[in-house]
């Protein structure tokens, strides 16, 4: 129960200074870990490498596609903080995170709780609610999603059964920008299946020791569960803001970036350069760019992670006190 | 080390990969197959001299109609030239722009590609992109008029054959026309007057819809009208913008006088009623309360598919061009639907150009096709299908012959150009949602269209 | 007898909470599955039908548009493009399987010199958005000569290339205590036979939903096929559904794109069902004893 607070909060990359001393204990070269990792190091030189490279290059240059590149140094960088579609696109994509990634987070672990309970028929709703994500990018989400938001569409029915006004969810920015975080949240499942897995891997024993000292539910829940789940909600965290940030199908199946940009995110500024305007070059630097923001916002977030995060195999886990 | 790594990677980036796409393969190819190919090609037909075996691939994009006719008309075509194969790469309009972009990029085209208008100027440049089908004695141009063939030209090349000329039409659902008791408008202000009247049958009922799902139909028509009361082209013959700000900004009134006159949704309603959704796919539309759209001859048949499907049905038909009185020019467009076109890059340039002939001109062909591509403009194709099927129905086939004969000013290339659309599709949602006046939207699109302009023909 | 009346209270109680808590679920579970429901009528209506009404329930019945789609307009039958796409995704799922947990492995539980910065690289490649690096990648396979192969869309796989799903393995794997492999190795397992004897079954519905995140993923992608595929013979379901859709042309059935899309549906739906019972299992192996 008391493992939230024996537990040390250590990243991921950094090595415990006692776990090094038990493994060279155990007399194991420092390099075996690295045949493990092989097969993804020689992938990542093989076949991720160079297309990162190459649009790191390109991002410096003027590509249209079908003639050479052409080298022009920092021109798109400049460009781009002059063009007001990309300042635009910018904040849009800002706005799009902002409300998608804590939502959809929410979401999916409360679901995940209740989806976790011993209830009859559980098996039958576990599918019902992952069916959405299964549907994906189906060409029936865009005819319904228009049926649900449109004028006198069901959500605005339901509003003005409850005395409240119509809104116009296509017409206008804002509204817009909510219908796509509303499909998104609507395709929870995989997040609410990864939430399942680390439930379902939790040790019962600390629950079944924090129900003999009398421990609420409630307090169950922000104690042992919140601290046990920790690396699966960041893991969650930085999956989603990273995805939150490279949205593209949602916003180009229902809105087209509408009305008036909108919902026009900062991806679809990125595809319809490359394949629309023959911008490849400029294009690149906007992808480098978003990289950069990406990356920062992933930076904190693991900096932020050594706060909240608890990690079992830093020596003093729940196992570990057990034993 | 890291450095190193990377620097190389850019050096052979910039030599290799992408210098490999320019034209400089292409002169080499016709020019070793121009001089026999005469001789050649009609030996192929009496099949006298032994050839090698060659694979051509083909590729195009369309519905299930147009598969199952272009395979037919390859297997005829298969069937006589023996040595020719013919490999079909064929595929839905979902995504095949990007896939032949990505295929121009690496060098990897397919030999004869079925290409959009704008393709041209994007893919090829220079004229040097596709195969300068002058070259190709194979093809029978004399089946086209030069004011067809002329949409086919990069800088001076003829890069592309038209398969079939289009227009935006105007198009009425009849059958809500008749039960307002309101007659199918003729001019712009019997338009504009049907929208009053459509108003008083109920709020939600307007006479006509400019569908912005699919493209630029309101800048569309408000360039019509601008074109035909000022007798400039909105982009002249040498690809400079032939509006001024002031012009710019008549054209963009009258947009907002058909809104003001309830002629057609603001573009806050219309984007309420059913988002980004093409009009044929939208409840207004089937319900037939918007009554009337402006579209290609070419794509009407998904209009009037929707309204015959519905129980009772609804009667789509064609209405009269409006032009102003006193109009110094008709100012309507005519464009290629869809071209056909030679990979430069091909190494069959004769076999190629033997099937393209066969697919455009071929009276058996053009029976096998049909108007899966439209109505074909080859003379020979024409007048072999006008034999084998009756087309006096068909609206396609009225929208492209009211195009064709109204004396039509032509798309230029880089008015479908997608940033182009970008830009008139900002300052009509910027007039439309009152967030800038259309003096301000006009200066800002005079400025970016003279910007885009500049930069596509530098 | 305080005792049984207690017991019958909180029993009411906890009755109405059930009740309550199966009204939500239920309620939740038609918002999730109506758009199926919907999907599954649309494929009998036409066009203007499927356009003009949320209501699921179709004028009529006709298995047509089935018949139809299931031909296509192209050269082959939905059955051929089903049996292409299951050559992508099985040795797909496989490959990542396999790599990812050794990845993972490797990263969650060795020193290794310049561990920390691997580890940024890996997360690195998933911070660039994927349009832009699918002009170089298909540049890349060109020099490898392996267009039109199957090769772009599963070899990467064999290499752990889906990072994302290593770094989802490495945060599980992190949540077990490292007693675990430790008692293992004292008594004489391996490092590689602790991962597949201790670690393995308790990371186990993680595994498994990395299998089913990949087979959905896969099942639905389209624009990896979409470039580097060019022969219509090898063309998997997801090229194969939108093959008749010409939205610049003069119109097609929709109904028949809704029938195979569908279809299409079916391998996946069956796939998580089958998946989900090992998140049951998850509860009796998954439970870590120090």
């Amino acid at each position: 129960m008391s493992q939230a607070t024996v537990a040390k909060p250590v990243l991921g990359t950094q090595p415990g200074k006692k776990s090094g001393k038990r493994r060279s204990r155990l007399g194991e070269s420092p390099y075996h870990g690295l045949l493990y990792i092989t097969p993804w190091l020689i992938g990542f030189l093989v076949f991720t490498l160079y297309p990162i490279v190459a649009s790191f290059y390109l991002s410096f240059t003027k590509y249209d596609l079908v003639s050479a590149p052409k080298f022009i140094g920092l021109d798109n960088y400049v460009r781009m903080f002059k063009d007001p579609v990309f300042r635009k696109a910018l904040t849009v994509t800002f706005q799009y995170v902002i409300w998608e990634v804590p939502l959809k987070l929410a979401f999916s672990l409360f679901v995940a709780m209740i989806l976790n309970m011993k209830l009859r028929g559980i098996n039958f709703f576990r599918t019902a609610y992952y069916i959405p994500s299964i549907l994906g990018s189906n060409v029936a989400i865009a005819v319904l999603w228009k049926f649900i938001f449109q004028t006198n569409g069901l959500v605005n029915q339901v509003l003005n059964l409850l005395g409240m006004p119509s809104v116009g969810w296509f017409g206008e920015q804002f509204p817009a920008l909510i219908t796509i975080v509303l499909l998104r949240v609507w395709e929870f499942g995989s997040t609410m299946v990864i939430f399942l897995a680390a439930l379902k891997s939790l040790p019962q024993d600390v629950y079944e020791a924090a129900s003999v000292d009398g421990c609420t539910k409630f307090r169950q829940f922000f104690r042992i569960t919140i601290p046990l789940l920790s690396p699966t909600i960041f893991f969650n965290f930085v999956m989603q803001l990273i995805h939150a940030f490279q949205e593209f199908n949602a916003p180009y199946l229902i809105t087209k970036g509408g009305p008036q940009k909108g919902t026009y995110l900062l991806p679809i500024l990125i595809y319809e350069n490359t394949f629309k305007y023959y911008k490849m070059g400029y294009a690149a630097a906007m992808s480098w760019i978003l990289f950069i923001i990406i990356m920062i916002f992933t930076a904190f977030a693991f900096k932020g992670s050594k706060y909240w995060v608890f990690y079992s195999d830093d020596g003093k886990g729940a196992g570990e006190k057990d034993a | 080390m890291k450095k190193i790594i990377a620097i190389s990677l850019a050096a052979m980036l910039a030599l290799g990969s992408f210098a490999g796409c320019g034209g400089n393969a292409a002169p080499e190819a016709p020019a070793s197959s121009q001089a026999p190919a005469a001789s050649e090609s009609s030996s192929a037909e009496s099949s006298e001299a032994v050839q090698e075996p060659v694979t051509i691939r083909v590729q195009w994009w369309g519905g299930d109609d147009r598969h199952e006719a272009t395979l037919k008309a390859i297997e005829a075509f298969q069937k006589k030239y023996d040595y020719i194969t013919v490999e079909p790469e064929y595929g839905g309009w979902d995504g095949h722009t990007e896939k032949v972009n990505t295929q121009f990029a690496g060098g990897t085209a397919a030999d004869v590609l079925q290409v959009n208008y704008d393709w041209i100027a994007n893919l090829s440049p220079d004229g040097k992109g596709f195969l300068d089908l002058k070259s190709a004695p194979e093809i029978d141009l004399s089946n086209w008029d030069e004011s067809v063939l002329k949409f086919g030209y990069s800088n001076g090349i003829l890069n592309a054959i038209p398969v079939s000329v289009t227009g935006r039409s105007l198009y009425y659902n009849k059958s809500t026309f008749d039960r307002l008791g309101v007659e199918i408008p003729n001019t712009w202000d019997d338009l504009k007057a049907a929208g009053a009247k459509f108003q008083a049958a109920g709020e939600n009922m307007y006479p006509f819809d400019l569908d912005t799902g699919s493209g630029f139909p309101a800048w569309y028509a408000a360039c019509v009208y601008e074109q035909q009361k000022t007798g400039k082209q909105f982009i002249t013959d040498d690809n400079k913008l032939g509006f001024t700000v002031d012009e710019i900004k008549d054209a963009l009134d009258f947009y907002m006088s058909l809104e003001q006159s309830k002629a057609i949704r603001t573009q806050q309603t219309r984007m309420n009623d059913a988002g980004e959704t093409a009009l044929y796919q939208t409840d207004p539309f089937i319900s037939g309360n918007v009554a009337g759209v402006l579209e290609w001859g070419s794509s009407i048949g998904k209009f009037a598919k929707v309204l015959t499907e519905k129980d009772p049905p609804d009667e789509l038909v064609l209405g009269d061009l409006p032009v102003i009185d006193g109009a110094k020019m008709n100012g309507w467009f005519m464009k290629p639907s869809l071209l056909f076109a030679i990979n430069a890059k091909t190494a069959h340039p004769k076999e190629s150009a033997l099937f393209l002939n066969y697919l455009l001109n071929d009276p058996e062909a053009s029976v096998i096709l049909g108007t899966s591509r439209g109505i074909p403009s080859s003379k020979s194709a024409m007048e072999a299908l006008k034999a084998s099927v009756d087309l006096e129905n068909d609206l396609a086939f009225l929208g492209t012959e009211q195009i064709m004969n109204c004396n039509p000013c032509i798309v230029s290339p880089y008015m479908e150009n997608a940033e182009m659309k970008e830009a008139y599709k900002t300052a009509v949602e910027s007039v439309s949602y009152g967030s800038a006046t259309s003096q301000d939207a006009a200066q800002t699109m005079f400025d970016s269209v003279t910007d885009i302009l500049a930069e596509l023909t530098a | 007898m305080r005792n049984t009346e207690y017991n019958a209270r909180t029993l009411a109680r906890k009755r109405i909470k059930s009740v309550v808590l199966y009204v939500l679920l239920i309620f939740v579970a038609i918002v999730m599955l109506y758009p199926m429901v919907w999907l599954f009528g649309a494929s009998f209506k036409n066009n203007a039908e499927i356009h003009s009404s949320i209501w699921f329930m179709p004028k009529s019945f006709s298995l047509q548009p089935y018949i139809d789609g299931w031909k296509t307009g192209s050269q082959y039958t939905m059955g051929h493009y089903f049996v292409n796409t299951f050559k992508i995704v099985i040795p797909r799922v496989i490959f990542t399987v396999i790599s990812v947990t050794l990845t993972a492995y490797g990263f969650a539980r060795f020193e290794f010199p310049f561990k920390k910065q691997l580890f940024a690289l890996l997360i690195g490649t998933l911070l660039l958005p994927n349009i832009i690096l699918r002009i170089p990648s298909y540049l890349m396979w060109n020099w490898f000569h392996l267009l039109d192969t199957y090769a772009p869309l599963t070899l990467p796989a064999l290499f752990a290339t889906d990072a994302l799903f290593v770094f989802m393995l490495i945060q599980f794997f992190r949540g077990i205590p490292k007693e675990l492999d430790e008692a293992a190795r004292i008594d004489g397992c391996g490092r590689f036979m602790t991962l597949i004897r201790i670690l393995v079954p308790v990371i186990k519905p993680a595994i498994t939903s990395i299998a089913l995140f990949s087979f959905m993923w896969t099942m639905n992608d389209f624009m990896g096929p979409l470039i580097f595929i060019s022969s219509v013979e090898k063309y998997p379901i997801t090229i194969a559904l939108r093959m008749s859709m010409d939205a610049t042309g003069a119109g097609y059935d929709e109904n028949r794109i809704i029938a195979m899309s569908i279809v299409s549906l079916i391998p996946s739906i069956v796939v998580f069902m089958c998946a989900q019972s090992q998140f049951i299992d998850g509860i009796t192996t998954g439970s870590v004893k120090g």
